[in-house]
């Protein structure tokens, strides 16, 4: 059993790195990630499970970091928006004007990194199932899903289009 | 952000959850289990939940597995409550069971949302409890020797009891202070299964604009046939307005229903009525001779409960008309009120009174919010259940 009773100094794999964060039990990993260990690239929105624009990888499986203690995952490998270097998605999001603001945008990476990592021949269907995860506030939706398409078509499937 | 302190605890067994739930207990202080922690999170961050300790449960070996298990001389699944939803939508499992808890949140909050989570949680719709209604399948709780009046393990920290889930689920899970729930136990022939239409599925507007994507899996000699649809406000991630789910289970046709009432539940009403009439067909075909409708209907030797079947789908005014071949024609308007598009159809055949007149004389109060009124939800269950009936009837052939 461990038990954490007060604010105190913990490891975190984040990005492939350890690094040192003071952490309360209470603190979400959002927060820790933004506030703790300056990596603002996640974006904090609703705080409510709603928006995905705070989505990030543990272990490789996409989590809304508002809704999760950080000590929860304290022993997992979290990936943010900022462990991705010029990944398919983000060239799909860039070669198809899969943003407007952008402020959803490094959540929308994610969930997509997530997909296509776990199923690079998800279907229309399957990527619309996990894109309603996200909310795009400008309503940027058609760009995105081209940007996903993109990325599965040129950076998953060797430019092979099975859909 | 939470706006207070707390400790966290992470258990690595049910002994130890169970031990940190006891010792916080005699400190006068509250403690909670915590599963993904979604809704924890959420209810602390807006102070509508306040505890001094969580104690996570995600690393308790049986609550984050799917087993085999022995109970009463029968085999079981038994299904950790601590499993995130999409480890069972994503896995090799029973199609009924998938469909339901492919239902539940979005595709990334089901990454987090536990089996027990959501069944436990104080949400009033907690579709992950369907499957286990109908199965009367088993919870397995482990509670501190001190609140279940006398152990006969003496010597175990905890007592492990396994009851049958209408013993502990009234309108929510009910277990005793400190009971931690462990796992959630389906019979064996509850076994990994087909859907016909995969939960990835993009939703597909019904005829009156609302999400309707039924689903459905054939009975089989290994597992019960079901049918399944869920119908909401908004065409995608949103809160039931209506969760059906059915299943053939022996001679018995039942019927659950979630976003109808505030909780979840069986219709056992209308399961004792179509048991009375001799099945779903029957119950259909009872319908369709109603005083009103048309008495030719059974006269030409249809296939019970096809014509409702037929209209359960019709999306185009003047569709029944087509069905004339098989022997409808006024009165199989009865069994129409799947989507309730061509005339005559929607809530005033003498098939959807029926549902309705059972689904009043459950004595529960249909839920009211901004999604919906009481009468629509009503209205709603009774389009889902016709269809799910003459699906039942039509394809599975239930009860004949």
């Amino acid at each position: 059993m461990t038990e954490y009773a007060k604010r105190q100094e913990i490891s975190l794999t984040v990005n492939g790195e350890v690094r040192r964060a003071v952490v309360a039990p209470a603190d979400t990993l959002l927060h820790t990630l933004r506030d703790t260990l300056g990596l603002t690239g996640t974006k904090s929105s609703c705080e409510n499970g709603d928006c995905g624009a705070c989505t990030v990888h543990i272990d490789g499986v996409p989590i809304k970091s508002c809704l999760t203690l950080t000590l929860m995952v304290a022993d997992r490998e979290i990936t943010t928006i900022e462990g991705l270097r010029d990944s398919p998605v983000q060239e799909g999001f860039r070669e198809e004007y899969g943003f407007q603001c952008g402020f959803c945008t490094s959540g929308f990476i994610m969930n997509a990194q997530a997909l296509l990592e776990n199923n690079p021949g998800a279907d229309a269907a399957t990527r619309i199932d996990w894109l309603q995860s996200n909310i795009c506030r400008c309503t940027g939706y058609e760009g995105i899903e081209k940007a996903i398409d993109h990325a599965r078509r040129v950076g998953f499937q060797n430019g092979v289009d099975s859909q | 952000m939470i706006p207070f302190d707390l400790r966290y605890v992470r258990a690595e067994s049910a002994e130890e959850a169970v031990a940190a739930w006891s010792t916080a207990n005699k400190r006068g202080e509250t403690a909670h289990y915590l599963g993904g922690g979604t809704e924890i999170v959420t209810l602390a961050r807006e102070s509508k939940l306040y505890t001094d300790e969580v104690i996570d449960c995600s690393r308790i070996p049986e609550a984050s597995a799917v087993e085999t298990v022995t109970e009463g001389g029968r085999e079981w699944f038994a299904y950790g409550a601590a499993l995130p939803l999409n480890r069972i939508v994503d896995g090799d499992h029973q199609g009924l069971l998938r469909a339901c808890l492919a239902g539940i949140a979005d595709r990334t909050t089901r990454n987090s949302i536990t089996l027990g989570g959501n069944i436990c949680g104080m949400l009033p719709y907690r579709e992950a409890v369907l499957p286990w209604l109908l199965a009367e399948g088993l919870v397995e709780t482990a509670a501190p020797r001190s609140t279940d009046g006398g152990a006969t393990d003496k010597g175990a920290p905890i007592r492990r009891v396994r009851r049958p889930i209408a013993e502990l689920f009234d309108k929510r899970l009910k277990p005793a202070p400190g009971e931690l729930v462990l796992r959630f136990l389906l019979p064996m022939d509850w076994a990994p299964s087909d859907v016909s239409t995969p939960p990835a599925a993009p939703p597909s507007p019904g005829a009156d604009g609302r999400r309707s994507d039924p689903t459905y899996g054939p009975r089989t000699a290994a597992g019960p046939g079901w049918f399944y649809q869920r119908r909401t406000k908004d065409p995608r991630v949103d809160y039931p307005l209506v969760t059906l789910a059915m299943a053939e289970i022996g001679d018995e046709l039942r019927v659950a229903l979630g976003g109808v009432w505030g909780y979840p539940a069986r219709a056992t009403v209308l399961e004792e009525a179509i048991r009375e009439a001799g099945g779903a067909a029957a119950f259909l075909d009872r319908a369709g001779t109603a005083p009103g409708a048309n008495a030719g209907n059974a006269g030409h030797g249809t296939a019970p409960g096809a014509n409702a079947g037929n209209a359960g789908h019709g999306t185009a005014p003047g569709a029944n008309a087509g069905n004339a071949g098989h022997g409808t024609a006024p009165g199989a308007n009865a069994g129409n009120v799947g989507h309730g598009t061509a005339p005559g159809a929607g809530t005033g055949g003498a098939g959807a009174r029926r549902i309705g007149a059972a689904l009043d004389a459950e004595g529960r109060s249909f839920r009211e919010d901004h999604r919906g009124s009481a009468a629509y939800r009503r209205e709603l269950a009774i389009q889902a259940i016709a269809e799910g009936l003459a699906h039942l009837a039509t394809e599975n052939g239930a009860m004949r």
